[in-house]
């Protein structure tokens, strides 16, 4: 940016950019919490299982390349 | 309430790129839609090519070396597809919230679930981290380049690019560098390739030489991982974000990322195409790192493509440890509630740069641990990727079906089937992956 913007009042750059894009708007504005439903719930906690099922698979499959390895 | 002292640096870098793009699409004249996709295009193409990284690079010439030009062809190119489906959504999303997907996950689901998606998150972009860094040494290190060098070499110029301190010249030296993914597309002609054999692997799906064997889904896994994985989706949302796209910019975003996929899809099905000499004269590449295969290849490529292929090993890492680490900075900063931008003033955003600057630095540093287990990282690191996509899918068709931050841009019937069905396929794959992992004889080896 040039001194001239600096020094001129910013309102060119409000122009530019739409309000939901400004810093001050993004700190100022949060999206409030989702309610999530019962189907929703069981379905993340589904796949958090699921997740933690696999890392034991992973380390199973690290086990056995190590053993392997020796 | 209109106060010119809230303005920060970063108000004004973004405005004067949304100045160029709001003055080209005022005016009339010839070339116009060139130039405002010119200036709209980068996060799509960033996320595609970032992913062709060392690791997947070096999957699909496994691929390559293990089941030549065949099955893996269209596989590949449906993979993309599947990453299209998903970084189009992304890109949707940041355009629609001007948020980063990490901060969206915080406020919409709460720290709880937001926990999770982090840890997930963190964890894999270490691990993929890391073997970028392995990427750059190998790559290097076929030119005689000490891995202290080039792991070095990478984190400065990674420190270089960052310190532009601006979004848009960090995107364009990014795009340069990634440019060189095509590196792998003369290799592939210099492997001569039958044009019948390329075009019927298209039509048939086919060969699979051996069938379906315990092997074949961990490549399934491996190449999967090598197109969709979490860093992705938090990385472009984050860049559509700072690089300030608005909904008005939707069309040009969806350009972007099936650029993007079109791109990284012919340079992966090239580096397939490239390794298949190795499977004709049965070289077992199965645990070949980069410079290994362009050692390998050398007698088949001549020294060009060998050179060719080391030097698009070291760009796919280096590319991919640019884009990654700026990934786990963007969430960081979001999750903290930090300026969380590359537009910032090193002196506003310190927390940002400190977050990029120490992802890249650690695992640098990790790679240069005597006796670390690289080969079991670059070996879990696809899989890892794979594993933890489904919850991250299912936060973000959520997020892109939520109407009060979407609006009228909420994924429509089509879009959601086909985001359902890629987050089922992966929860199978991995299933599968899975099964065979622990009953290995359930294939033949």
């Amino acid at each position: 940016m040039n001194k001239r913007e600096n020094a001129e009042p910013a309102t060119w750059v409000y122009d530019v950019l739409e309000p939901e894009q400004l810093t001050t708007a993004k700190r100022m504005r949060r999206f409030g919490r989702q309610r999530l439903s019962r189907g929703t719930l069981i379905l993340l906690w589904a796949l958090r299982l699921y997740v933690v099922g696999m890392l034991f698979v992973i380390a199973y499959q690290i086990w056995i390349a190590l053993s392997g390895a020796k | 309430m209109r106060n010119p002292q809230d303005l920060t640096t970063e108000d004004f870098k973004r405005a004067l790129d949304r100045r160029r793009i709001r003055s080209l699409r005022a005016g009339r004249g010839r070339g116009r839609f060139w130039r405002l996709l010119w200036l709209l295009i980068g996060p799509g193409v960033l996320v595609m090519l970032g992913e062709n990284d060392a690791p997947s690079m070096i999957s699909y010439a496994t691929t390559g070396a293990q089941y030549g030009i065949g099955f893996f062809l269209p596989f590949v190119l449906l993979t993309f597809g599947m990453a299209y489906v998903v970084q189009e959504m992304t890109a949707r999303i940041g355009a629609a919230t001007q948020r980063g997907h990490s901060e969206l996950i915080y406020d919409r689901f709460g720290p709880f679930w937001g926990f999770f998606a982090m840890v997930d998150l963190f964890l894999s972009n270490l691990l993929t981290l890391v073997t970028e860094f392995i990427g750059i040494r190998a790559g290097l290190g076929f030119f005689g380049v000490p891995p202290a060098l080039s792991v070095l070499a990478g984190f400065v110029v990674i420190v270089a690019v960052v310190l532009t301190r601006r979004y848009w010249t960090w995107e364009r030296i990014t795009l340069g560098f990634a440019l060189f993914n095509a590196l792998f597309l003369p290799v592939a002609f210099l492997a001569h390739p039958v044009s019948s054999q390329v075009v019927g692997a298209f039509l048939t799906w086919g060969p699979l030489p051996g069938g379906w064997t315990s092997q074949t889904i961990v490549l399934l896994m491996a190449n999967i991982g090598a197109t969709v994985t979490p860093w992705m989706i938090f990385f472009q949302q984050s860049a559509v974000v700072d690089k300030g796209l608005t909904t008005k910019d939707i069309p040009q975003a969806r350009i972007d990322t099936a650029l993007g996929a079109l791109l990284a899809a012919i340079f992966a099905i090239a580096t397939i195409i490239a390794a298949s000499p190795l499977f004709a004269h049965h070289v077992d590449a199965s645990n070949f790192q980069g410079a290994e295969f362009a050692q390998a290849l050398r007698p088949y490529l001549g020294d060009v493509g060998a050179t060719l292929f080391a030097l698009g090993i070291f760009e796919a890492g280096l590319v991919a440890a640019i884009t990654i680490s700026s990934s786990s900075a963007y969430a960081f900063s979001e999750v903290t509630r930090r300026p969380s931008s590359l537009n910032r003033s090193l002196r506003d955003g310190w927390p940002f740069y400190t977050a990029l600057l120490l992802a890249a630095g650690i695992s640098a540093f990790l790679v240069l641990i005597p006796n670390a287990p690289l080969t079991f990282i670059v070996l879990i690191v696809n899989v890892i990727a794979v594993l933890a996509m489904p919850p991250a899918l299912v936060f973000l068709i959520l997020l892109a079906n939520d109407r009060e931050i979407m609006g009228e841009h909420v994924n429509g019937p089509i879009g959601n089937i086909v985001a359902i069905t890629i987050t089922v396929f992966l929860c199978l794959v991995g299933s599968v992956w899975a099964v065979v992992t622990v009953f290995p004889h359930i294939l033949p080896a």
